[in-house]
């Protein structure tokens, strides 16, 4: 019987938030293909009814390996014969399932997903392309710049700096620095900026505000979240020792208050965000505040728990929310690949390849 | 929340306040510094991330604490006086090697939850632990079995880190520092969580005995119904003792 598949795990940082995410979109839905990415890579088919502690040492036991083919008609093949998949619900946080690997290659595998697409996944994990892209569309956003190997002029804003790794999707790696020769170091002797880092002004005062849009059945927000954040850093030591699960009590305040004003800018600003950066599915959107201004900060196309404790106004059940997402991947695919133009004409007028080299 | 880079980049720090700094706060192991940071919010004072730790790189050589202290030793140029060290848990163990390599620059200390004198062992490791590992010596049992038998065995701590950082723990960890509380010439706050089950309150009492006969200057506070994070759990009870060391 076909049935939706959840992939969670991968070879991420986030390996292990990813499956707290799919054991409780699994959970929630029931019916499914539960399939295990292991930090090795290595796809797994698993007891839908596991826990989290079961995935401690990896692979739980009675695992049963499947390959990937990406084949039309093929996909996750468990003993040669392929699982019946409706859509994929991907549930990886940050590396290869977020950044429009995994994506690329369900394309390939002509199966239908969660999320945005191959391109728009990439663009959400990297913040020098979605901030620049941001800012050509003419949204608000604070200036953005690599900190290009070789180039030790100091920007034209000042300090104090963020740095942040360019491409990724957790806050790891990303530090306040007070000075220029800071960011160098930093640059230099952080391993998480070895594939660039970016630059921005750290907007001291500023607060965050976080929002999810889904866009199906409708195009949908949630309510406006306001975490809470140590007087001048990102973390405090508390918000590091609470459990995740993104549901915790403490540390934000949700709904925000803001002003009507302030409000109405993050929903005109999430619609355009959504079609700038081709979310689909459940985003989760982040801004920064500063003296009633709104800059746009950064997307995360497939936020921890998919973001589900943020809809309490509208009021929407997990399980509801989830069922959407699996009917929208279900409909038609974001990408479909075209051989229009490929008729043969070209081919039939070539004559030989040596001609060609002359 | 802001860093700043010292030691040609080799170690990052913040900064609080005003400078010059009057307190020098080290962090516990796997924290880093602005994780202690709260504690002393309003307070001159700058608190690195130890090397290893945030955004301060793992060090090129397996370093005990004496090696840490003198990898943050650099920071005591950015104090006019002798600062007061806050230390907890590792960060302890830095902070008392940090004052008896430098006496003249250093001045009172507190202390909480700092592992100073090894416990007695509890007994012999695991049967099946020796027996992988004499049997590994001999290569009959791989490498990999081995470090999943170690990893297996090992404390959180133990199984979170990898290559010089697992060394420097195994290291630090079997270090004990009576030598270094005898030779302690600043006066020392500890201030412990009655709960701790880290650090037990008899490690704060025996070290405190240890150094009241060297005739060290020693107070010893406990914190009810506080266990080991006590930067979380006692914040103001934490501040509030660097403040008064700050006014001695």
């Amino acid at each position: 019987m076909s049935k939706p598949a959840v992939i969670f795990g991968g070879p991420s940082d986030e390996h292990d938030i990813s499956i707290l995410t799919g054991l409780q979109v699994i959970h929630a839905l029931g019916e499914v293909h539960s399939v295990f990415w292991s930090k090795s890579g290595d796809w797994f088919l698993v007891d839908p009814d596991l826990e989290a502690a079961d995935f401690v040492e990896g692979p739980p036991g009675r695992s049963r390996e499947l390959s990937f083919m990406a084949v039309p008609g093929q996909g996750l093949v468990l003993k040669k014969k392929p699982l019946d998949i409706s859509a994929v619900v991907i549930a990886c946080h940050g590396g290869p399932g977020e950044d429009g690997t995994l994506q690329g290659l369900l394309d390939l595998a002509g199966l239908r997903y969660t999320g945005p697409g191959q391109a728009a996944s990439a663009l959400g994990m990297d913040k020098l392309a979605f901030g620049s892209a941001m800012a050509a569309a003419g949204l608000p956003t604070v200036p953005r710049i690599l900190v290009a190997t070789g180039e030790e002029e100091a920007p034209e804003f000042e300090g104090p700096y963020i740095s942040k790794p360019r491409f990724g999707g957790s806050s790891i790696g990303i530090e306040i620095a007070d000075d220029w020769d800071t960011v160098l170091a930093l640059k230099k002797s952080s391993s998480f900026f070895d594939q660039g880092a970016v630059v921005e002004p750290f907007l001291v005062g500023s607060r965050d505000l976080q929002v999810a849009v889904r866009t199906y059945p409708d195009w949908e927000m949630s309510a406006v979240e306001a975490p809470l954040r140590a007087a001048e850093g990102i973390y405090s030591y508390d918000q590091k020792y609470l459990a995740w699960g993104g549901e915790v009590s403490e540390g934000r305040e949700l709904p925000a208050t803001m002003t009507d004003r302030v409000a109405a800018e993050v929903v005109s600003l999430s619609q355009r965000i959504t079609d700038v950066a081709g979310l689909r599915g459940i985003a989760r959107i982040d801004f920064l505040e500063m003296d009633g201004e709104l800059v746009v900060n950064e997307v995360n196309t497939i936020p921890g728990s998919m973001a589900t404790y943020l809809w309490i106004d509208p009021p929407l059940k997990r399980e509801q929310l989830f069922r959407d997402m699996v009917a929208e991947a279900e409909g038609p695919p974001v990408r479909v690949f075209s051989v229009a133009g490929s008729d043969g004409t070209a081919l039939r007028s070539a004559g030989t390849i040596a001609s060609k080299l002359d | 929340m802001a860093l700043r880079s010292f030691a040609d980049g080799t170690l990052f720090a913040q900064v609080t306040g005003t400078s010059p700094s009057r307190v020098l706060a080290l962090h516990g192991w796997a924290r880093r510094g602005s994780d202690i940071a709260p504690v002393i919010q309003g307070v001159d004072a700058i608190t690195p991330d130890l090397p290893g730790f945030g955004a301060s790189p793992v060090p090129d050589e397996v370093l005990g604490a004496k090696g840490y202290a003198k990898a943050v030793a650099p920071l005591l140029d950015e104090c006019d006086e002798p600062p007061v060290l806050l230390g907890h848990s590792f960060g302890g163990r830095v902070a008392v090697c940090l004052a008896t390599a430098y006496p003249d620059r250093v001045g009172p200390l507190v202390l909480s939850g700092v592992p100073l004198v090894r416990r007695a062992p509890s007994g012999r490791s695991n049967l099946t632990y020796r027996t992988v590992k004499a049997l590994n010596r001999v290569g009959i049992v791989s490498d990999s079995r081995l470090e999943a038998e170690k990893k297996r065995r090992g404390s959180a701590d133990y199984r979170a880190v990898s290559g010089v950082m697992r060394d420097i723990l195994v290291k630090v960890v079997n270090e004990s520092y009576e030598d270094q509380l005898r030779q302690l010439r600043s006066p020392v706050h500890l201030i412990w969580g009655e709960l701790d089950g880290e650090v037990p309150l008899v490690v704060a009492e025996t070290a405190r005995d240890i150094m009241k006969e060297a005739g060290v200057e020693v107070t010893l506070t406990v914190l009810p119904g506080v266990g080991h994070l006590t930067p979380v759990e006692a914040p103001d009870q934490l501040r509030q003792a660097v403040v008064e060391a700050l006014n001695r």
